[in-house]
């Protein structure tokens, strides 16, 4: 799941990280802690080394640590998973986090900090699920033998050729848009309200979701906000009296509560549908149950009980002492997915050398491919183009009645 | 257009109650604490965290979440504003940094504490809706708006009627002269905050069912009810009653008739219309000067 932050700061990022890079690093702190078993791993090359070392700029200290707290236990009980099964191909696997504040330009600096200092460390490096932090590494990774996987998405990396060794473990922004337009086809509906919160990451999703409306024959009515909004009365209001017959929300946070809350308030029973973004909070925790009746959440598979992979019983399993799963089981299974695709990248190349396993990736076996372990996608198989996942379709996401999320998951997983 | 009314009535009662804050330690220090969002925001997190996470009595959670309001207030006071009046060259101007600063603190800590995920601030009155020309109101809407009116009204009728408040009033015109004539500003200073401080906290048990407890959420209530001031006129609570009331009702009405895009736009159209017409807002009263 990817989470939003300002395509701003993201740019400033960048320009940081060009910065940062031609000036070398500087010394910055970091809370960097290693986990799991072996030693320190460092070496100065990861292809001989007996352990694969995993760098994970994840925020566990800042606005973002809800998302990067979750996405650290699935990648930690996904390394548990494979050492207690005696590495990946043989290979123990060392886990040094340093939480970045969510911040993209920190976490840049940290990383470079860190490559520069450990050459030939590290195996590989994963940046996250949000959006602006992966954008701010891209250009720091391609400059050093190291791959990287993200759960980001098809804006994150245009070409192999500016990220050589990113891949992204989900396909395109409009993936779920498809799935959320196709629901609203198989309802019957014809005009469809579209409320919208004005962040970058939502606004580059309406304009897809908008063109799958018109081929599946539905109209819109849009009715946007800003994420300083504490009511969407009005902006509801304003739907109620285009003739929406469902409303469909692209939101983070509170505003899912907002808009349930409005829908009571205008005595309107419009069935309403939260993005995937809007989806990755228990929405429940926000409004009594009388109040969300009668709208609907995407969702990957992995959060819902009766359509996850038999897989998730092995995170739960595996997860570090004391963690819990508190949001979606997407975001842990952020974490867990890039340990199962660099299992099936060294299984397939016998090597942890970033050439061998950025060729391996891009050519991953059927094994590789259809790895059982794999969460968020049945499927894996990366664009020759900009490496993003290819078998990530519509059909990867659910559609259920927004439900309270126990252990990540809601309990009733009928594709409504 | 009733509901149009009414949710710009309660989205201008936040706006109000942090406007009357703002005010209050204005009127005797002349200082804008852009801090009070933030402890609007500390009283949502403190209801939550009584009321929710400890299980307190409600009657006990307003009281300590009030005692806790005023301690930030006077904190505040301590660590932002006072030290400025020692510093040689300094300007009122330069609170308005410290006091951002200390929003900035506390949004920080409340994300420490209680993360940036949104918290649920239970309201224990009934959950029962009303009918409202034809719309529905929730009861803790109508303790919002009845707190939102009462207090600021109260509080005009406090400065304009007791010795205290007529200090308060005698500070704002001449520091120097009042403190000649026995005014002890310091201790209006620290009470202005703390009072500042207990209702900004209080307000916050009141907007946080509404709202949710969210750190960020803050800086945009800050802003908010400064606009709110600047259409009332500075140092008037009726006038920030007013200002906040018409912030409220002209943004909802463009949202809802125009686009959410241009709320904020009509706010600062009205801003400007009313700041060319009347320089001190609404509520502000032309200084008249012999020469």
């Amino acid at each position: 799941m990817r989470i939003p932050r300002r395509a701003a700061s993201g740019l400033a990022a960048s320009i940081l990280v060009l910065s940062v890079g031609a000036c070398s690093s500087s010394g910055s702190s970091s809370d960097t802690s290693s986990s799991s078993t072996g030693g320190t791993g460092a070496s100065s090359s990861s292809a001989s080394s007996s352990t694969i070392n995993i760098l994970v700029m994840a925020d566990t200290t800042g606005p973002t640590k809800a998302y990067g707290s979750q996405e650290l236990a699935g990648l930690m009980a996904a390394v548990n998973y494979y050492n207690n099964k005696g590495g990946i191909d043989g290979h123990k696997v060392v886990v040094t986090h340093i939480s970045d504040n969510g911040d993209p330009a920190t976490s840049a600096s940290l990383l470079v900090n860190e490559l520069s200092t450990n050459p030939g460390k590290f195996t590989m490096v994963y940046g996250g699920a949000e959006g602006t932090v992966i954008q701010a590494l891209i250009p720091v990774i391609a400059r050093y033998p190291v791959i990287a996987a993200a759960a980001g998405d098809d804006s994150l990396c245009s070409s192999v050729k500016t990220c050589p060794h990113q891949f992204s473990q989900v396909g395109p922004n409009a993936l779920p848009q498809q799935t959320d337009a196709t629901w609203m086809q198989s309802k019957g509906y014809k005009k469809v309200g579209i409320l919208e919160e004005q962040i970058a990451f939502t606004e580059s999703e309406t304009p897809a979701f908008k063109a799958d409306l018109t081929t599946a024959g539905i109209s819109n009515s849009e009715a946007t906000f800003t994420d300083s909004a504490v009511d969407l009365t009005a902006e509801m209001s304003q739907l109620k009296a285009a003739g929406a017959q469902a409303v469909f929300v692209l939101a983070v946070g509170p505003a899912a509560g907002y808009a349930l809350k409005a829908r009571a308030a205008l005595n309107w029973n419009v069935p309403i549908l939260f993005d995937d973004a809007a989806s990755s909070f228990d929405i429940t925790t926000l409004v009594s149950k009388s109040l969300y009746a009668n709208s609907f959440q995407t969702l990957r598979p992995v959060c819902v009980a009766t359509l996850a992979s038999p897989a998730y019983k092995d995170l739960v399993a595996n997860l570090p002492a004391g963690t819990k799963i508190t949001l979606p089981a997407n975001l842990v299974a952020d974490g867990w997915d890039p340990i199962v695709m660099l299992d099936s990248a060294v299984t397939q190349a016998h090597s942890t050398n970033d050439q061998a396993l950025t060729s391996a990736l891009e050519n991953l076996d059927a094994a590789g491919q259809s790895n059982p372990e794999y969460l968020l996608t049945p499927k894996l198989q990366f664009s020759a183009t900009n490496h993003e996942n290819i078998a990530d379709v519509p059909g990867n996401f659910a559609i259920v009645p927004v439900q309270p999320i126990v252990n990540g998951q809601v309990a009733v997983g009928s594709k409504s | 257009m009733g509901i149009v009314i009414i949710s710009g009535v309660i989205l201008g009662a936040v706006y109000v109650i942090v406007a009357t804050g703002l005010t209050l330690t204005a009127l005797p220090t002349g200082v804008f604490n852009f801090a009070q969002g933030a402890i609007v925001v500390g009283g949502s997190f403190l209801g939550y965290q009584w009321l929710t996470v400890v299980g307190m009595p409600f009657a006990l959670a307003l009281l300590v979440t009030a005692l806790a309001g005023a301690a930030v207030g006077v904190l505040c006071e301590l660590i932002a504003v006072r030290p400025l009046r020692w510093v040689r060259g300094a300007e009122s101007s330069n609170t308005i940094v410290t006091t951002v600063g200390v929003s900035t603190a506390l949004v920080g800590l409340y994300g420490v504490k209680w993360g940036y995920q949104p918290q649920v601030v239970p309201f224990p009155g009934p959950s029962v809706v009303f009918r409202l020309f034809g719309e529905s109101i929730s009861p803790v809407d109508i303790v919002l708006v009845s707190l939102a009116v009462v207090a600021p009204i109260a509080l005009h009728l406090w400065v304009r009627q007791t010795r205290r408040g007529q200090a308060c009033l005698a500070v704002a015109e001449n520091r120097e002269a009042s403190m000649l004539r026995g005014v002890n500003v310091d201790v209006l200073s620290i009470g202005a905050f703390a009072a500042a401080g207990t209702l900004g906290a209080l307000a916050g048990m009141a907007t946080g069912p509404i709202t949710y407890a969210i750190p960020t959420l803050g800086t945009a209530l800050a802003l908010g009810g400064f606009v709110a001031l600047a259409l009332g006129g500075s140092g008037s609570f009726t006038g920030g009653l007013i200002g906040g009331m018409l912030v409220g009702l002209v943004s909802s009405a463009a949202t809802r008739y125009i686009n959410a895009d241009y709320s904020d736009v009509g706010v600062l159209v009205l801003l400007l219309i009313t700041l060319a017409v009347r320089p001190k807002g609404f509520g502000g009263s032309a200084e008249t000067r012999r020469v």
